[in-house]
């Protein structure tokens, strides 16, 4: 039965039903010629920053390949869908998903049921970037540094209005460590978008947004909100007037989402090689990381999929305990 | 003259051969998802941002704005003919404009539409370059205690536009609602009403719903009265008559104004402007109850409305780089990859692209009409194709829409059982489209409403409190007492009537 799903989905991603035919005969080729035709990219989202960063990639990566690689975007139920399409895919090495931070590291704590399974349905391939927050307040308020900020928190408890897109997302999480370094009390404001914070912010009606630091210019724009502190342990090429909460006291603060890639845990592991080799080209070009510079990510260093595990797996140490103590598991 | 100096170079951009042919594949490729049911603007503009990539930003943006108001024109198409809306802001066009059609005046309706849709986007471009400052301040005044009051009044408007009993439409609206509360709750993440079923933890999709309410429930009817299945009225005109215009001016005007503000609102946007519009001109007309049974102004009005919201809802993005539904945003993605930081400074950074697509916007509604009055008559022809070959057809669109939304059969499941549902409203006498501005608009009243309340801590004076909210729900009590109040005003209009 999901196998039969999988097989649906893929055919309908590359549109011809006749690559779909050659797709049989392909899979007792040898990892060497791979790849011989279209590769998919499951992208579990549509229109957001995350799935252009998407697109930059399967671009370039495209490029490298020498066959397309097709951004097949599988938005929802908190990237469940997007995973489960990937999960559910043959592992021939020609479906991979790019998978974002929060459905690694927080998805498995947050939700007590998913459609998948990190270690039983994917091997890691590759990092491609990480991306930081930054805390961005209303003029208005007087705040101007961090430290007007914890104490404006602590003069006057749950008076703050913070702007919370999504609870239990990876911002939510970095804003609730900052509290928990000095006890504070804010309230959280549900939202949906950052289209509707950016006008409360600007409109007075909502005092500070923890969003990703893309966003932050056009927080800025026009004077009416301004970003005090950046949640990486670096400042950001694009911002490079905002302190980090490092230098702003909050020492080894260090919070941020990333992107990388992974395939169907029983995928050839000379595919498996290969894609990290791309990839990791890719990741490496000038291009590629002046792009992520523009649109507000962090450029990292290859890794090998060993190291993106150790990482992700070192996260997951980390943040579990902190999703737990909040109270954020959805049955 | 900043602003005459920058539309005149604008206009040069725009005017360049090549932006000329980006606009037209971008307004023609828009027509076609707009007549396709199912396939939106946000879908298609994703698909084909990989093309843009190696385009010169100013014609990618131009072709992708063509694709995005390409599809308000087209997806009044199939609402007229065929009584299936192809995005929820032609729901509304669905209620008299298919009357219209069933009464061989389809060619009338159509043509309404495309030459009414020119209009408000010639207006609605007016508006973006004299007013876009203007309207982007009073959208910052729009807190989440304004928005609910504004959900609340277009709630109440969907009870005072239906045709018939005020009591079944308030339980339409109702019910609306109740569905429209499936999904993930935005203050905890829990799922509500989604019965472990991943597929519904976003909410329930609008398109299987208005394709099924509309077009699915509509086949089942036809196909039962058999003997004069689809009823299909020799074609009387293709053009509007002398009357006709006339009754279509105002209408136009009107839903272009109402259009051209809801446009700028977050989240507003084309389908809230059409479903106020259409209640205006019920609210105002000489002959309310001509509307449901084929009013021109029931066509004119909406169309315009949705289409001037289309070209203002430009205004937050280029002006302020703040999108103001999901294909802006995606419309901030292409201008991202393309290396332009959107924000407020992109106008006076970037002229050209600014400028530039705001006057393509212009040459895109012509073209649009030259695209689609010839295809009036094409269209027209379709429905004397006889219904069983129709109808089938009508259904595999239905299916390819709902299968394509995120290739799951799930949709497929939703079309049908709405479709069936659909049904049971026709044999109730129970109208859809009320049900469908209560799920449309009934999550958003939540959702505000929430946010207002934990902004004041739980003191509902915030509402009152705020100017704009208390005149919007002074409005809506106004609204509220006239509904309730049906037979005195319909006793003093007959008054006056026989006194004239």
């Amino acid at each position: 039965m999901k196998w039969r799903q999988g097989n649906l989905d893929r055919r309908q991603a590359m549109g011809f039903v006749a690559a779909a035919a050659l797709g049989w005969s392909v899979r007792a080729h040898a990892a060497d010629q791979w790849p011989v035709r279209t590769v998919r990219l499951v992208v579990p989202a549509l229109g957001s920053p995350t799935d252009v960063h998407g697109r930059i990639f399967a671009e370039m990566l495209g490029e490298r390949l020498g066959q397309r690689v097709l951004v097949d975007n599988k938005p929802g139920a908190a990237g469940n869908l997007g995973m489960q399409a990937a999960a559910v895919a043959p592992a021939d090495g020609y479906t991979f998903v790019f998978a974002i931070a929060s459905y690694i590291t927080t998805n498995p704590f947050m939700y007590q049921k998913l459609l998948y399974d990190t270690e039983r349905d994917f091997v890691p391939v590759s990092i491609l970037s990480k991306a930081g927050f930054t805390f961005v307040v209303r003029e208005g308020l007087g705040i101007k540094t961090l430290a007007d900020l914890t104490s404006y928190i602590k003069a006057n408890p749950t008076k703050l209005s913070v702007a919370n897109i999504q609870p239990g997302s990876l911002v939510h999480l970095a804003f609730e460590s900052y509290l928990r370094t000095f006890g504070g009390k804010v309230e959280m404001i549900p939202y949906k978008t950052s289209a509707q914070v950016l006008q409360d912010l600007w409109g007075g009606q909502v005092d500070l947004y923890p969003g990703p630091v893309g966003s932050t210019r056009q927080f800025e724009g026009n004077g009416k909100a301004r970003a005090i502190a950046i949640s990486t342990i670096e400042r950001h090429p694009s911002l490079p007037e905002v302190p980090t909460m490092a230098e702003q006291g909050v020492p080894a603060f260090d919070f941020y989402g990333w992107y990388g890639i992974f395939a169907s845990r029983k995928t050839p592991p000379a595919i498996v090689e290969r894609m990290n080799k791309e990839a990791n080209a890719v990741v490496a070009s000038k291009e590629y990381r002046e792009k992520m510079i523009g649109i507000g990510a962090i450029p990292v260093e290859p890794m090998s999929p060993p190291e993106f595990k150790k990482l992700y797996l070192e996260e997951m140490a980390q943040l579990g305990p902190l999703i737990k103590s909040m109270n954020l598991v959805i049955e | 003259m900043d602003v005459l100096a920058g539309i005149s170079s604008g206009f040069l951009i725009a005017l360049t051969l090549k932006n000329i042919v980006y606009c037209f594949t971008g307004a023609l490729i828009g027509t076609l998802i707009g007549v396709l049911p199912g396939i939106g603007p946000l879908a298609t503009i994703a698909m084909l941002m990989p093309f843009t990539y190696h385009v010169d930003p100013v014609s990618s943006m131009i072709m992708l704005a063509g694709i995005f108001y390409g599809a308000q024109y087209g997806g009044s198409t199939t609402s007229i003919l065929l009584n299936l809306p192809g995005e929820a802001s032609s729901v509304i066009t669905c209620l008299d404009g298919h009357q219209l059609a069933k009464k061989g005046k389809a060619g009338v309706a159509l043509s309404v539409a495309a030459v009414g849709s020119l209009v408000a986007g010639t207006i609605g471009t007016l508006a973006i370059v004299l007013l876009a400052p203007m309207l982007v301040n009073f959208a910052e005044k729009f807190g989440p205690a304004e928005y609910c009051a504004l959900m609340t009044l277009g709630l109440v408007v969907a009870v005072v536009l239906a045709n018939g009993s005020i009591i079944k439409a308030i339980a339409m609206v109702f019910l609306g609602v109740l569905f429209g509360l499936a999904g993930t709750d935005s203050a905890t993440n829990a799922q509500r009403y989604t019965f472990g079923i991943f597929e519904m933890s976003d909410g329930i999709d609008f398109v299987p719903i208005a394709m099924g309410l509309f077009g699915i429930a509509e086949i089942i009817s036809n196909l039962e009265q058999r003997t004069h299945a689809h009823g299909v009225t020799p074609i009387s005109s293709l053009w509007p008559s002398r009357e006709e215009i006339r009754r279509s001016i105002g209408p136009v005007l009107r839903g272009t104004a109402i259009g051209s503000f809801l446009g700028v609102l977050p989240g507003g946007g084309p389908t809230l402007a059409a479903f106020s519009s259409y209640a205006v001109e019920k609210r105002i007309s000489k002959w309310p109850d001509q509307f449901g049974k084929g009013a021109i102004e029931g066509v004119a009005g909406p169309e315009s409305a949705n289409n001037a919201a289309a070209q203002t809802a430009f205004v937050p993005m280029l002006a302020l780089g703040v999108p103001s539904n999901a294909i802006m945003a995606l419309m901030i993605g292409a201008m991202m990859l393309q290396g332009i930081q959107p924000g407020p400074d992109v106008m006076t950074k970037r002229p050209d692209l600014f400028w530039g697509i705001i006057a393509s916007m212009w040459v895109g509604n012509l073209m649009l009409v030259v695209i689609n009055l010839p295809l009036v008559g094409i269209w027209v022809k379709l429905l004397s194709v006889p219904y069983r070959f129709l109808f089938p057809t009508i259904l595999a669109f239905c299916c390819i829409g709902a299968f394509s939304l995120q290739s799951s059969t799930f949709h497929l499941l939703m079309l049908a059982g709405f479709g069936f549902l659909g049904y049971v409203f026709i044999k109730l006498g129970c109208e859809p489209a009320p049900f469908l501005l209560g799920l449309v608009l009934g999550p958003q009243l939540e959702e505000y409403f929430r946010r207002a309340m934990h902004i004041s801590r739980g003191d509902p004076a915030i509402f009152v409190d705020r100017p704009i909210s208390l005149a919007l729900f002074a409005l809506t009590a106004v609204l509220l007492i006239l509904a309730a109040l049906p037979s005195i005003s319909r006793a003093r209009n007959e008054t006056f009537q026989e006194a004239a």
